[in-house]
């Protein structure tokens, strides 16, 4: 049996943060949720996930911030999938442009994002 | 009178204090309660939320085809949720929560929100909101069910669409349109307040979002007696562009709203509704400017030409400029090109002699334009020549500007030169000395030229012109030379040059002899002008010249000046001082070879003391002698001894042989005298005439050396003392102080240091102060 992969789930709407968490560890993964930018830095100074899906707005340390951290400071090709809103298009295109992966919009299909974090580990 | 303060009852301002203080604390104390009371109900959501959320999770995304596990799960998480809901709280919290998911999630996880919010029975507290007399209670509850797409409140919410309160009929509206597809029908057929733009707006993105929404025929709208529902069914018909409302269109161009009008027309244009036109014409008389100029653009895209009659009466009989420039433009468009831009347009400007223009400036191209100078150089002035080159210039292009500009200054100077020698008859020396530079400039054109021919192979055939045009007039020059050699006799040659050399230098080196005079006097009494460099410099330049002007001047002009000089003190001073450096100057041609022959036939006649009389001087006192009597002459005699130099000397010498015997023998010691007083200034001058006879040589080490032999000679000795400074402005020595102020002035290093004379030089000048105080 293969181990569940470690995906960092970073969302400041706890609501939706748990629903995903939820959903994903349904899915199979091993979910760590962090609630803002401070949480994730702290995270993945202690520990590599696998993947990350970010949203791009949050307190303390953005999702553009958090894509330049990982690739320019840790210098880690960890695949990110950005949550972003409707009508957000520039940060979408900045996260492309630093190093996203991929990019979902809210609102969110839960089933949409699992498969597409399949797809990215298999990329990996 | 002073004025007394108001009494104020201090009991009555204490009360005052205390009930405002008691104020002040009472708003502070429900502040803090209500926000207490707030954010614990917060925390209590937000705690609550944690619980209800991961139940929702469950909720939400349990399968049919879990396991027994899962099943069971689910079972006992349903029997929980319910009995958490029994309480309000917790009811409130879940359509909270529920709320807040339905906008963060899409697809089938959505379609469960709205399921499991009907199936925990939430939507009834939603009803109940409905039934309050609150209308944001009301308005929420509208909202909610909305949201939640409680298709069974549709009957319910739409009796609110007429509702008098503003904010619940709208969102009633809005509620009636999303639930049910008919809902848009309902609400036009029913609604009687107006419909906002907004509003209008938002009825439309409601519409937009619907996935499968067969419209309803929006023509059926446009006879209702609400003008915002005709002017939204006008927009709606226009949105999903339903042609069949064509009648109705025109009609309504005849409506008194103006908005409806507007609408109506947009749709005419957008539909193409070309029986319109008529009705479009008949109504622009009666519209305002901007449903004119909607007009006139619907029968621009919808006109024909028949139709350009009407838009040409429109365009004489308007006076708004905006509808008649767009009657124009109307114009136009049906008929292109019908009318062109008149204002602000260069009428003077040509717009069919382009090709003229091409002939025009292919004929005056550099190539032709130099050709046609080349043929017509001996036909026209140089003057005639400037004046084309001017115009020329213009079509020049800049690769064979310089060298067209070239070719015309030295054509100029072969003229001046042919027709100064034409006229008169100069020395055939000179030409060539001037103008072969000229060739070698033309040959480095030509070489510059050829560096270029590459560039335009059409300008090699114009060189090779130029070339067989100027060695023409080369040789035509040279064959003059030739015969003006054989005509002249040598005899007259050095005549010819005599004659004709001053004429170059002459002006100028009036002026520098004058300089000269100037810079020999301080030369001779000063030691300090003559360690200027600068001063020396000029000074060499000008003996040059000077022993130029000296051999070139004519014997006859010679004699003339000689008489001249006899009245002209200074220009007598000049010449001796020409006399003064012939020698230096004759040693120094020698430097120039080309200057050589000059040279050596101007020292051969310098060195003739026949040609040249000698030059002795001319003194104040010979006329003051012509006419004073013996008694006077005597007492001059003294004066001559006083202020007296060499040309006294020259003078007393005449004395000599004077009548009278006194005067003689006067004449004689006073002679003596001034000869020993003025023989340190002879032998000065001589030892300057050294210097500048080696000069030439190597001028800067010489002169130094002779500074240093002057220096040894006069043996100058640092002035120690102001007051023997002072004492030496005496009349006979006052240029000292004209020096001494001017070496302040100059700020040299070499004349901060102050001289005096040798003691036996001061003496002299002591004797002369002596005689002065006894005249």
């Amino acid at each position: 049996m293969m181990a569940k992969k470690n995906l960092l789930l970073a969302e400041d709407d706890e609501l939706l943060a748990s629903l995903l968490d939820y959903r994903l560890q349904k899915g199979g993964y091993n979910v760590h949720l962090a609630n803002d930018g401070r949480e994730v830095k702290e995270y993945l100074k202690t520990a590599t996930p696998d993947i990350i899906v970010s949203d791009i707005m949050m307190p303390y340390f953005s999702g553009i911030e958090l894509i330049d951290y990982v690739r320019n400071e840790l210098n880690s090709k960890i695949p990110i999938i950005i949550i972003s809103s409707a009508g957000n298009e520039e940060n979408v295109l900045s996260a492309f442009e630093l190093g996203a992966n991929d990019f979902i919009s809210k609102p969110v299909s839960p089933s949409e994002l699992l498969v597409r974090v399949r797809r990215e580990l298999i990329k990996q | 009178m002073l004025i007394s303060a108001p009494k104020i009852p201090t009991d009555l301002l204490w009360d005052l204090t205390i009930v405002f203080s008691g104020l002040g604390i009472l708003l502070f104390v429900f502040v803090f309660i209500f926000r207490n009371r707030l954010s614990n109900k917060a925390l209590k959501v937000a705690s609550q939320k944690k619980i209800l959320a991961p139940m929702i999770s469950n909720f939400l995304f349990y399968e049919t085809d879990a396991t027994k596990g899962e099943n069971y799960e689910y079972i006992n998480l349903k029997v929980e949720i319910r009995e958490l809901l029994k309480i309000p709280f917790n009811r409130l919290v879940l359509t909270e929560i529920l709320l807040d998911l339905q906008k963060d999630l899409s697809g089938d996880s959505r379609t469960r929100i709205f399921k499991l919010y009907q199936d925990l029975e939430l939507h009834l507290d939603a009803f109940k909101k409905l039934r309050s007399w609150r209308w944001e209670l009301v308005s929420k509850g509208i909202l909610e069910l909305t949201q939640m797409k409680v298709l069974a409140a549709y009957g319910f919410i739409k009796k609110f669409i007429n509702d008098k309160r503003g904010v619940v009929r709208k969102q009633a509206q809005i509620a009636t349109v999303t639930l049910k597809h008919e809902g848009i029908s309902y609400f036009l057929d029913t609604t009687r307040y107006g419909i906002s733009e907004w509003q209008q707006l938002k009825l439309l993105d409601v519409l937009k979002n619907f996935d499968d929404f067969t419209p309803p025929r929006f023509k059926a709208w446009l006879t209702s007696a609400n003008r915002d529902v005709v002017l939204f069914a006008l927009r709606l018909i226009r949105h999903y562009n339903q042609t069949d409302a064509n009648k109705a269109l025109i009609e309504l161009l005849k409506h008194k709203n103006d908005q409806i009008k507007s609408e109506a027309i947009q749709c005419i244009k957008d539909f193409g509704v070309f029986e319109a036109l008529n009705m479009l014409k008949s109504v622009f008389g009666k519209c305002n400017v901007d449903i004119k100029l909607q007009i006139l653009d619907a029968i621009s895209s919808l006109g024909k030409e028949e139709d350009l009659e009407f838009l040409e009466s429109i365009k004489r009989r308007e006076s708004n400029f905006l509808v008649k420039s767009k009657a124009i433009s109307s114009i136009n468009v049906i008929k292109p090109d019908t009318y062109v831009p008149t204002e602000g347009i260069d009428n003077d400007i040509p717009t069919s002699n382009f090709e003229n223009y091409e002939q025009e400036s292919s004929a005056q191209s550099p190539e032709a334009m130099r050709n046609k100078e080349l043929q017509q150089d001996d036909r026209m002035s140089v003057t005639e020549k400037k004046e084309n080159s001017s115009s020329i210039q213009d079509y020049l292009n800049p690769e064979f500007e310089d060298a067209i500009i070239f070719d015309l200054c030295f054509m100029e100077e072969l003229e001046d030169i042919l027709s100064d020698y034409k006229e008169e008859d100069q020395d055939a020396e000179y030409l060539p000395l001037d103008f072969l530079p000229v060739v070698s400039e033309e040959d480095e054109l030509k070489a510059a030229k050829a560096s270029n021919s590459n560039k335009n192979s059409g300008i090699e055939s114009n060189e090779k012109l130029e070339e067989e045009s100027f060695r023409v007039e080369l040789e035509a020059i040279l064959a003059n030379i030739r015969s003006h050699e054989e005509i002249i006799p040598d005899e007259n040659k050095e005549d010819t040059e005599l004659e004709f050399l001053p004429v170059v230098v002459g002006i100028d080196m009036e002026e520098n002899i004058e300089e000269v005079s100037e810079l020999q006097e301080e030369d001779i009494l000063s030691l300090e002008v003559f360690s200027e460099e600068v001063v020396i410099e000029n000074k060499a330049f000008l003996l040059q010249n000077k022993s130029h002007e000296v051999e070139l001047l004519p014997k006859e002009e010679m004699d003339d000046s000689e008489i001249s000089d006899q009245k002209s003190p200074d220009r007598m001073t000049t010449k001796t001082e020409a006399e003064d450096f012939d020698s230096s100057t004759c040693t120094n041609s020698n430097n120039d070879p080309q200057s050589n022959n000059d040279a050596a036939d101007s020292c051969a006649d310098v060195e003739h003391p026949d040609n040249i009389p000698e030059f002795k001087g001319f003194s104040i006192f010979q006329e003051l002698f012509r006419t004073c009597d013996n008694e006077s002459k005597l007492i001059l005699l003294d004066e001559i001894l006083a202020v007296g130099d060499e040309k006294e000397v020259h003078f007393l010498k005449t004395l000599l042989n004077d009548s009278d015997k006194k005067v003689r023998i006067k004449a004689e010691i006073i002679l003596n005298e001034l000869q020993a007083h003025l023989a340190p200034e002879i032998e000065f001058r001589e030892t300057l005439d050294q210097i500048q006879t080696t000069e030439s040589g190597d001028e800067h080490c010489r002169l130094d050396e002779a500074k240093l032999t002057a220096t040894k000679e006069i043996n100058l000795i640092p002035i120690s003392n102001p007051e023997e400074e002072d004492s030496l402005k005496s009349l006979e020595f006052c240029f000292l102080h004209d020096l001494e102020s001017d070496d302040k002035s100059n700020h040299n290093n070499l004349f901060q240091v102050d001289f005096e004379l040798e003691e036996t030089c001061l003496e002299e000048i002591d004797d002369n102060l002596k005689i002065n105080k006894n005249k």
